[in-house]
């Protein structure tokens, strides 16, 4: 047996996440839309078309547990953010970047809080699930954030030609123009025959566009190569799969997936500057890191929390 | 109300002596700019602080790798400016030493607040010290200059870029020109010697090249630019020639000067002639000294040159020096006779008008005295024997005014660290007893740190102008903050950073062209056409 390196660091979980080529989902997969001759495509380089990368970040600042009447409950105090970088030419910028705080509680018990850090207010706002269980509770964290993204996403599809999402938060935009960038191939969605293909895809080059359906969400998909893996990295590392939803036609998805075969490769980041590389995209490093700030300084506002909890009690 | 130019920030700790500036990429903020900060303080109480800005540092945020910054430039990685200042505090006011808190917003300072910052507003008396580089007047406290509270000016920069002379005679300018003397500007005088080159050989010359933005640069300094009214200008008389002839090179219509063998005799200028770093033996300066008694008790009226003096000498030195010995005796008579023809011509038996070429210090406001033509030992002679004997009239007046100022360029061969001789002792004498006397040396050289300690350590103020990198990290430039001694390395002819006692950190000046002429072709009226022989 041949062994090959996954790239990534193992505090993340593997790029390569499926063991056969079963359809787990049992979605459906039409591989014939965009061509009937099974090989890689390669579009011309598009250095100077313009395009955003949306994406989001969320962070829990305290976890808590309530005593409602005897009966226990899930809450946490969160941040989130969701921003946007935007490059045309030579020059990438940060655009707006929106941060949310929510005192998130389970069993359908909401309230909202207050929190001072230094002089100024910190407000999470009121959010209930019905729900109540800790990692619950990380959904609906993880959940305000992908909507969130989604919100962005759409504003920006409204003004702008190409709109990227980092993960599946494209979905619920319910525009055509913004493809979703998924970094981990957790399913194969494609045959055996037809999936050597991408470990065989060269920088630049991408599969033909093929359609999921799957009766909940109808998209087109294609793989795409960011990188070329170094020859002790498995061939499959180095390579990301793009979604954009079917209403937008075959047409115009073939146009998407040309774009973003010419544009991203230019993107792709290197193992020293990001653990995740290539496929998380440096504009989107860059995006995270800065979300990250904005946050605020989590000790800080733990404290501010803790301090506040302190203050309100009857002790 | 001032503008805000940035806010204290705190990723670096802010003091109360010193603090870090966020400053918007936008906004031009520059070195030696003047800033404040207002902090409130619990009670009816606000305290401001006012400082320069002596550091400015520009990074690309959020890039990790060095680089980040070509991938920014190539649009794939958002990367955003910073820029931040670094403000050393000149003055709190009042008194309460807290520092300002990140957040608070600095404001540029300007008009009132920038007097105080720099402490202007608390200079009864000032006089201009030049334009910081934003336009605004430095001024420099005279209570530190006339004595009252300090004196001296010491000048350092390399050589050849005309800085430490024209900075000096700016300054006289700027004193003489200003209201600041009044009544007794009549009777400040000033001795400028004339080291090398010719070029403050045309102090009483209008400058030519004098463009209207010169002419408004002195208007900001509050002075009216032309030449130095009321000035005498002396070279040596020429060797070989009966005649007083000034021996100089592009302009003639000077005084010649010299000294009468009587007078030499009388005021016993002998030792001036002994100021070699060699001569310094004890033996040696114990046998200058008794012949020097000897030739003041002579009647010398019969002698005509000054070898018929050394003659008189060689003839008497064993009755004169009989206790010395024969070598020490030797030695003298060998320095006497390889002065003799290097100064000899200096010292004249008979003169037409001995008045006339005379120096006299207090005939004009200004007095400019060549020597720049004379030998290495002849210039020690006449600085000697002209500072000596301005010395001494100061010293029986015995009055601090009215104020005489001397202009002393390559202070180093005068007064060097090492060793002892009559001149230097006569100017250690000016830095140490001139600020009560009134006689302020504005001194000139070109690496301090091989000058006499006590002359820096006793002048108020400290200017340099361009300096050699290796020079300014000498101690003897510990005043400047290391900013200030690598722009010392850079500075351009005409500017220069000077240091006072009440601001704490010296200030970068400019001053203008001179108004007054440095070489022929500047002066206003053409010199070289006049008759050098109005009286024969």
């Amino acid at each position: 047996m041949k062994i090959r390196l996954d790239p990534w660091p193992a505090d993340y979980e593997s790029p390569i996440a499926f063991d056969d080529f079963e359809q787990a989902s049992g979605a459906q997969v039409d591989l014939t839309v965009e061509t009937a001759h099974w090989r890689a495509v390669r579009p011309p380089p598009a250095d100077e078309a313009a395009c955003c990368f949306v994406d989001g970040v969320r962070r829990v600042d305290a976890r808590i547990l309530g005593d409602d009447g005897g009966r226990l409950v899930h809450g946490l105090y969160g941040s989130l953010a969701a921003g946007f970088v935007e490059a045309a030419g030579n020059v990438a910028e940060f655009g707006e970047i929106r941060v949310e705080r929510r005192l998130i509680l389970g069993n359908g018990q909401k309230q909202s809080a207050t929190v001072r850090v230094g002089g100024s207010p910190v407000v999470f706002e009121a959010h209930s699930s019905p729900q109540n269980s800790p990692d619950a509770m990380l959904a609906e964290l993880q959940s305000r954030m992908r909507t969130a993204e989604a919100r962005l996403a759409e504003s920006l599809a409204s003004t702008r030609a190409s709109v990227f999402v980092d993960g599946l938060s494209y979905r619920s935009t319910g525009r055509h123009q913004v493809v979703g960038i998924v970094k981990r191939i957790v399913e194969p969605y494609l045959g055996a025959a037809e999936f050597a293909l991408v470990g065989r895809l060269r920088t630049g080059e991408r599969t033909p566009v093929f359609a999921i359906l799957d009766g909940n969400y109808n998209r087109y998909s294609w793989f795409l190569r960011l990188a070329e893996p170094r020859v002790i990295d498995h061939p499959l590392c180095g390579v990301v799969r793009l979604e954009t939803g079917a209403a937008i036609g075959i047409e115009r998805a073939r146009g998407m997936a040309d774009l973003a075969a010419g544009l991203l490769p230019r993107f792709a980041s290197s193992p020293p500057r990001d653990p995740r590389a290539p496929q998380n995209l440096l504009p989107v490093g860059a995006l995270e890191h800065e979300m990250r700030r904005r946050l605020g300084d989590a000790e800080t506002i733990r404290r501010g929390i803790e301090k506040e909890l302190y203050e309100q009690g009857n002790w | 109300m001032n503008k805000e130019i940035g806010r204290v920030l705190g990723t670096a700790d802010a003091q109360p002596l010193d603090f870090w500036v966020a400053v918007p990429a936008e906004e031009l903020l520059q070195l030696d700019d003047v800033v404040m900060v207002r902090r409130e303080l619990i009670g009816p109480r606000d305290v401001t602080l006012y400082g320069i800005v002596d550091m400015l540092v520009a990074r690309h945020e959020g890039a990790r790798f060095e680089t980040d910054v070509f991938l920014s430039r190539q649009g794939v990685i958002p990367l955003t400016h910073s820029v931040k200042a670094h403000v050393t505090v000149t003055r709190v006011e009042p008194e309460i030493f807290v520092p300002p808190l990140p957040g608070q917003s600095v404001h540029l300072a300007s008009g009132e607040d920038r007097d105080k910052a720099l402490f202007f507003d608390s200079m009864t008396r000032r006089f201009p010290l030049g334009l910081s580089r934003d336009g605004e007047l430095v001024y420099g406290n005279f209570e530190f200059l006339d004595g009252s509270r300090g004196a001296h000016v010491n000048i350092s920069g390399i050589s050849g870029v005309a800085t430490k002379t024209t900075y000096a005679t700016f300054l006289v300018y700027g004193i003489f020109h200003s209201e600041l003397l009044g009544a007794e500007a009549a009777n400040t005088h000033a001795l400028i010697f004339n080291v090398k080159g010719e070029d403050l050989l045309f102090l009483d010359k209008g400058n030519a090249g004098l463009t209207a933005e010169h002419e408004a640069s002195y208007a900001r300094l509050g002075l009216k630019p032309g030449a130095f009214e009321d000035v005498a200008i002396f070279a040596p008389v020429r060797k070989d020639e009966i005649e007083m002839i000034p021996d100089t090179g592009t302009r003639s219509d000077v005084t010649a000067f010299a000294w009468s063998i009587e007078q030499f005799c009388r005021e016993r200028f002998l030792r001036f002639l002994f100021t070699e770093s060699e001569d310094e033996t004890s033996q040696l300066s114990g046998v200058v000294e008794r012949v020097a008694a000897h030739l003041a008790r002579e009647d010398v009226s019969a002698l005509e040159t000054f070898d018929d003096v050394v003659s008189l000498i060689q003839d008497n030195l064993g009755a004169w020096a009989g206790g010395y010995a024969a070598g020490t005796q030797a030695a003298f008579e060998r320095r006497l006779l390889t002065a003799a023809p290097r100064a000899g011509h200096l010292i004249r038996g008979r003169m037409e008008e001995p008045g006339r070429h005379t120096i006299d210090w207090r005939r004009a406001q200004v007095t400019v005295i060549d020597i720049h033509n004379l030998h290495d030992r002849a210039k020690r002679f006449v600085i000697g024997v002209l500072l000596k004997r301005m010395f001494e009239d100061k010293e029986r007046s015995g009055t601090r005014l009215p104020l005489t100022f001397v202009v002393l360029d390559e202070l180093n061969r005068y007064a060097p660290r090492e060793g002892w001789s009559p001149i230097k002792e006569v100017i250690l004498d000016i830095a140490e007893r001139g600020r009560s006397l009134g006689v302020i040396l504005i001194g000139a050289e070109q690496t301090a740190s091989q000058i006499e300690r006590r002359i820096v350590a006793n002048s108020s103020f400290r200017v340099v102008g361009r300096l050699d990198l290796a020079e300014a990290q000498q101690h003897e430039y510990a005043f400047l903050p290391a900013t200030s001694r690598a722009r010392a390395g850079i500075l351009k002819p005409g500017t220069v950073i000077v240091s006072q006692p009440e601001i704490p950190i010296p200030l970068l000046v400019q001053f203008p062209f001179p108004s007054w002429a440095t070489r022929p072709a500047e002066a206003k009226v053409a010199v070289a056409a006049r008759n050098p022989f109005p009286r024969f």
